[in-house]
């Protein structure tokens, strides 16, 4: 099973219906190693529409990186909402003691004032080692991983989330994830898996 | 915030309204609108109005939603005491366009906008709808089959 979805063990019976990634915003690499993440679960209130409020929430969060969500069992509807900045830049902007993590969590709180049912029901939050020790977990050599990006690692765990498993991800990095499907291949191995997925290909 | 009628939109545009009392004429039914953007949030406070607005808002956007072509087939919304017009601009299966005003002084002899386009979902329309019925009393949008 995917680690989004074992960390979020209430969607047994639910469906996942949508899945956006901010590709825009770029770090330095030389701060690479020091981005922290911060995922928020969102229930958000019954008969609210998944796909346009997760597109207007993460209008709201500076830090946005990633979000996906869907419908439990009971079709209520709920949001998995991804954050993430470097250390240094978060102490640049809001000082020498300020928490990158409460920094996101203000800014998740400020974004939810315009949408009072919603709340935040569970939270976790990563370094770049956390990631590459779930990679580990599931089988994949961290060497593999030396020159992937924080946002490739996270892309990647996404991709694993649209019923790919993260060792064929890493096999197929950077280029190409179904070298042995005839596909519309797009020279990207996260973009290929998430155009399946947008394609039901991938059910 | 608490509001009676939310609407959000895509790229976190959004248009809210809420009940209040009107400061002139004393007693008088009004409503606080805010246009929302990341960028920005106008707001007008405390604007009287008619009480058949919110069950009239709430009816026009539950026809918008479910007009195969709204941008043809309906009239804009309007409620001149208030100066809030909504006009649909483009629609397809999901998606549909609005434009939202606001006049800055409805009683101005050349009048000024506060607006915003933005783009909603047609199941966004319908909850927004919704909320207006669950606080207005007394309506049913199942009986909403077009605009009077």
């Amino acid at each position: 099973m995917a680690y989004f979805w074992e960390e979020l063990d209430f969607l047994v019976g639910g469906r996942f219906t949508s899945l956006s990634y901010m590709s825009l915003r770029q770090w330095p690499p030389d701060v690479d190693g020091e981005i922290v993440l911060l995922g928020q679960f969102v229930w958000l209130p019954p008969g609210q529409h998944v796909d346009v409020e997760e597109d207007f929430l993460v209008s709201h969060l500076p830090y946005h990186r990633a979000i996906f969500g869907g419908l439990d069992s009971v079709d209520d509807p709920w949001l998995f909402a991804i954050q993430a900045v470097p250390t240094p830049a978060v102490r640049d902007t809001w000082g020498r003691d300020a928490n990158p993590y409460d920094v996101m969590r203000d800014g998740m709180e400020n974004a939810l004032i315009y949408n009072v049912g919603a709340h935040i029901a569970s939270e976790a939050q990563w370094t770049r080692g956390d990631l590459v020790d779930i990679y580990a977990e599931r089988g994949v050599d961290p060497n593999h991983l030396s020159a992937w990006t924080t946002f490739e690692l996270l892309r990647g765990m996404l991709a694993e989330i649209c019923n790919v498993d993260l060792q064929d991800v890493v096999a197929g990095y950077p280029n190409c994830a179904f070298p042995d499907w005839a596909h519309a291949c797009q020279h990207d191995v996260f973009g290929d898996v998430f155009s399946a997925w947008a394609a039901q290909q991938l059910t | 915030m608490n509001y009676e009628m939310r609407l959000p939109g895509y790229g976190g545009a959004g248009v809210f309204l809420r009940r209040t009392a009107a400061r002139e004429p004393a007693c008088r039914k009004a409503i606080d609108i805010w246009l929302l953007a990341p960028d920005f949030c106008k707001a007008v406070l405390g604007r009287a109005t008619e009480s058949a607005l919110l069950p009239d808002l709430a009816r026009y956007l539950f026809t918008v939603a479910s007009s195969a072509t709204p941008e043809r087939d309906l009239p804009s919304f309007a409620d001149t005491t208030a100066g809030l017009s909504i006009d649909v601009g483009t629609s397809d299966e999901v998606r549909v366009g609005l434009r939202v005003r606001v006049a800055d002084d409805p009683d101005a002899d050349v009048v000024d906008y506060l607006d915003i386009d933005f783009e909603t979902s047609r199941a966004a329309l319908v909850v927004a709808a919704e909320g207006i019925a669950a606080v207005a009393g007394g309506m049913d949008l199942a009986d909403f089959g077009g605009l009077d």
